[in-house]
């Protein structure tokens, strides 16, 4: 700990906060204004695509649906990496997380990006972030098939750098709070736990679950899609596709707000000079999430009649319980933390205070909208434009602003002019709510959402949100400026070599392995003996007329050799030598689940079929594959190692259940 | 590791966890041969009880056979059973294929009414003489609607892609729902 410019934070803030090493800063640095460049480009052609509709630009349609589809993804990007930079800054405090895998997971991000712009504006690839099987593959020359490979590619980077920032995330802080009901709070919930871990760690570990889970279940739709790419004969299950993608999708999209308030839990107790302790509330509130944030995104297919009933009931109850209960007791008590406590007003602290507004309305728009008679009149308008755009644009992207104006602030030692701030803010504030308010008003009145052509005589309100859009880049250009001016002042006094704590990176604890009891050794061996059953001659005869059920006997293969890796993995002798190479873990447990789907298509495993000691071999392949991720998840500790098993066997389940063809 | 600290304690649960399994694995695989077996008794047994009654006229006497079974108590069950199993009516049909066409999402491919959709429109398409994709022309009767609901792929209309209605009904298993597939044949042919 060390004691910031007393200027700019709150008198008592000082000692509440770490102050973050240069490793952090840096990073922070890189994420942070990545993240913002690619928004402020985005928005560009979000403006863009305004003005078309408003009449006062005209943009082929094929170039608007181009525009959309970068807009949407690069969005995610965007959104990804200011909220992960955010969250890493204030945890990496207290939390030992890996750099290495920070600039990995970086690299990964910013190289999807790049393939995607490269996807849309070389290759006029149009189908929007959705991807939605078939319409990746059926451009009918809409734009050149090579696209469609370079977009899935792009979004499997992504995925994978999102997946290893979730890895790491979940493996430290399970290490560091001892274990996973600790670091959930439900030893603390259970009376057994007078430390509970603190706010932004609840935050975290439950953005680490989803995000792997999401992650799996993206990279499995992904896969199939490639699949599909290289052997046309695969085809698959539309809504299961459907289901897929916006599992991965809205989850993505979901998870940056809880990443960003993570970095807020932290951030906004330096300004109030009062520290933001956990509560049982708030791990409820936490928990509630975790439990219910996965099936969320369903509300998405309310109007896909094949969908089954209970599955849109259910997710009208899990958009409640996912969105509700972290955003009231967040905002509640952040703004009993800032009542009464002489708040320290700086542009940095005003946009963490600004920005709970946007979450409140954003959030209240979405659970509007997951009412099912209301989503069936919203869904497929402005209206839900207006609602990601208001989480998004007036509280992550403000979030992400205050941590970039905060460091800057604390690097020059002094905060942002005051006329310049009231300025920006303004202008931030009526441009910003003046679009989403008018997408609100739109979206009641019907006017579809994805269309390059809207209806007849809409195009005012198009031309007013576009008038409401360039305020806001202006207040985003001014405050931009003024972060410039701040820069310049920092770089006076070296703000990368201001004192750094003298501490060092917390110590890291040592993993577990997955198997921890001699029952538990003895369960694994007996299931996979059970599982061998799989090569049985009888069932590979009988799934030869079902492809479904012939891709299940490979998962079962999977997990055979699965189980076998896990055992492996966790005997003393074995632990002991691979326990010291997490980072060859996570890179194998990424490459398993893939080049295991990868090998069913179809046109790959059927040339083996005609060959008695190819097929054999194929399925003994099978089960190496498992070997190795079972071995590899037995590198990443008890906690994670076991989601990440969990995760392998349900991507090749999720892939059996919806992959046909061949 | 609790009680798997030392070697042999752990090897102890190993083996145990493996017999433990073949148990498992060695009941399933009896409950397989069983089954497999009783299958073939099962497949067996009608042969063996038909081919009796079938030829009972010829090899039995009437004076054996006649107190047991007469015509009026082995002929009832046959005509009970009649009424039951004869195909639905045409207007029965139809109006389950219609049910299926709206719960099975066609509407979503497919029009009613003419009008230009992801999938050729039903409209006028039984009877009718469709062109493929390889530039051959068939006629749309009951075989070729049936084929076009079960192998979307094996004709596909010129204009149209091979792919996208295979892909969408896969989880339909057409294939083992014949009664479905002729209800909606049915009601394709309703729409003239």
């Amino acid at each position: 700990m060390e004691a910031h410019a007393a200027s700019v934070v709150h008198p008592s803030g000082t000692e509440i906060l770490a102050t973050a090493r240069v490793d952090e800063r840096r990073v922070a640095w890189l994420y942070v204004c990545t993240g913002l460049t690619v928004f402020g480009a985005m928005g560009l052609a979000g403006i863009a695509m305004r003005l078309n509709q408003a009449e006062v630009i005209t943009l082929s349609d094929s170039w608007f649906y181009r525009l959309l589809t970068l807009h949407g993804a690069g969005m995610l990007v965007a959104a990804l990496l200011v909220s992960m930079g955010a969250l890493w800054f204030v945890l990496r405090t207290t939390v030992p997380l890996h750099l290495g895998r920070m600039l990995f997971s970086y690299a990964a991000i910013v190289s999807g990006a790049v393939l995607v712009v490269i996807a849309t504006l070389l290759g006029g690839y149009a189908s929007a972030w959705t991807f939605l099987w078939p319409l990746p593959f059926d451009s009918f020359d809409a734009w050149r098939p090579w696209s469609t490979d370079v977009f899935l590619v792009g979004n499997l980077l992504v995925g994978a750098g999102f997946f290893v920032y979730c890895l790491d995330l979940l493996m430290q802080t399970c290490a560091t709070y001892g274990g996973l009901q600790r670091a959930l709070g439900i030893s603390y919930l259970r009376d057994r736990d007078d430390s509970p871990p603190p706010p932004a760690v609840l935050a975290a570990m439950v953005v680490a679950i989803e995000g792997l889970m999401a992650g799996a279940a993206g990279t499995t739709i992904i896969v199939a899609l490639i699949g599909h790419a290289i052997d046309s004969g695969l085809t698959m299950d539309a809504l299961w596709a459907k289901n897929l993608t916006y599992f991965f999708g809205h989850s993505a999209f979901n998870l940056t707000i809880y990443l960003s308030a993570g970095a807020v839990y932290v951030l906004l107790p330096g300004y109030t000079g009062r520290p933001w302790k956990t509560t049982k509330p708030i791990v409820v509130a936490w928990l509630f999430t975790l439990v219910f944030v996965a099936t969320a995104y369903s509300h998405h297919l309310y109007m896909d009649f094949v969908q089954p009933e209970w599955a849109a009931g259910f997710s009208s109850i899990a958009s409640f319980g996912a969105a509700l209960p972290p955003a009231v007791v967040t905002i509640f008590t952040g703004v009993v933390l800032i009542w009464g406590s002489r708040y320290r007003w700086t542009l940095a602290s005003a946009l963490l205070y600004l920005g709970f507004m946007g979450w409140a309305i954003g959030g209240t728009g979405a659970v509007i909208d997951s009412l099912i008679p209301i989503n069936f009149k919203f869904h497929n308008t402005l209206w839900v434009t207006a609602h990601f755009h208001t989480y998004l644009l007036m509280a992550v992207i403000l979030w992400a602003f205050a941590l970039f104006v905060r460091m800057l602030e604390e690097s020059a030692g002094r905060t942002a002019r005051d006329g310049v701030s009231a300025f920006s803010l303004g202008a931030l504030l009526v441009g910003g709510y003046g679009l989403v308010g008018v997408w609100f008003v739109s979206g009641t009145l019907g006017i579809p959402r994805r269309w390059a052509i809207h209806p007849e005589n809409t195009a005012g309100y198009s031309l007013v949100a576009s008038i409401f859009a360039i305020v806001f880049a202006i207040g985003f250009l001014v405050m931009l400026l003024e972060c410039l001016r701040l820069a310049r002042l920092a770089s006076v006094q070296r703000w990368d070599r201001i004192p750094a704590p003298s501490s060092s990176l917390p110590t890291r604890a040592d993993p577990e392995p997955l198997l921890s009891s001699g029952f538990q050794f003895a369960a694994v061996c007996a299931a996979t003996v059970v599982f061998i059953g799989a090569y049985a001659p009888p069932i590979t005869d009988a799934v030869e007329s079902n492809v479904r059920y012939h891709h299940l006997q490979h998962g079962a293969m999977y997990l055979v050799g699965l189980l076998v890796g896990v055992a492996f993995a966790s005997l003393p002798s074995v632990f002991a030598r691979i326990r010291s190479h997490p980072n060859l873990g996570i890179t194998l447990v990424i490459a398993g689940p893939v080049v295991m789907m990868l090998g069913m298509v179809p046109s790959i495993y059927e040339s083996l079929e005609s060959n008695a000691g190819l097929h054999l071999l194929y399925h003994v392949g099978m089960a190496a594959l498992g070997v190795v991720t079972g071995l590899a998840a037995g590198t990443l500790g008890l906690v994670t190692g076991r989601l990440v098993f969990v995760l392998s066997i349900g991507m090749a389940l999720m892939y059996a259940a919806g992959v046909t063809g061949g | 590791m609790a009680d798997a600290k030392t070697g042999d304690a752990l090897w102890k649960w190993i083996v145990g966890g493996i017999a433990a399994g073949a148990a498992v694995l060695g009941l399933l695989i009896a409950s397989y041969a069983i089954g497999y077996n009783r299958g073939e008794d099962n497949a067996a047994a009608p042969a063996e009880t038909t081919s009796p009654a079938t030829t009972a006229p010829a090899e039995t006497s009437p004076a054996t056979t006649a107190p047991e079974t007469t015509p009026a108590e082995t002929t009832p069950p046959a005509t009970e059973t009649q009424p039951t199993e004869t195909a639905p009516s045409q207007a029965e049909l139809v109006a389950r294929g219609e049910g299926l066409w709206s719960s099975t999402g066609c509407a979503g491919c497919h029009s009613l009414d003419g009008a230009a959709g992801v999938g050729p429109t039903m409209q006028g398409l039984a009877g009718s003489t469709v062109t493929l994709d390889d530039g051959s022309t068939v006629t749309a009767d009951d075989a070729y609607l049936e084929q076009a609901i079960v192998d979307p792929d094996a004709q596909v209309s010129e204009g149209y892609k091979a792919g996208i209605m295979s892909g969408a009904v896969a989880s339909q298993k057409f294939d083992t729902r014949p009664e479905d597939v002729a209800a909606l044949v049915a009601f394709i042919e309703k729409q003239g």
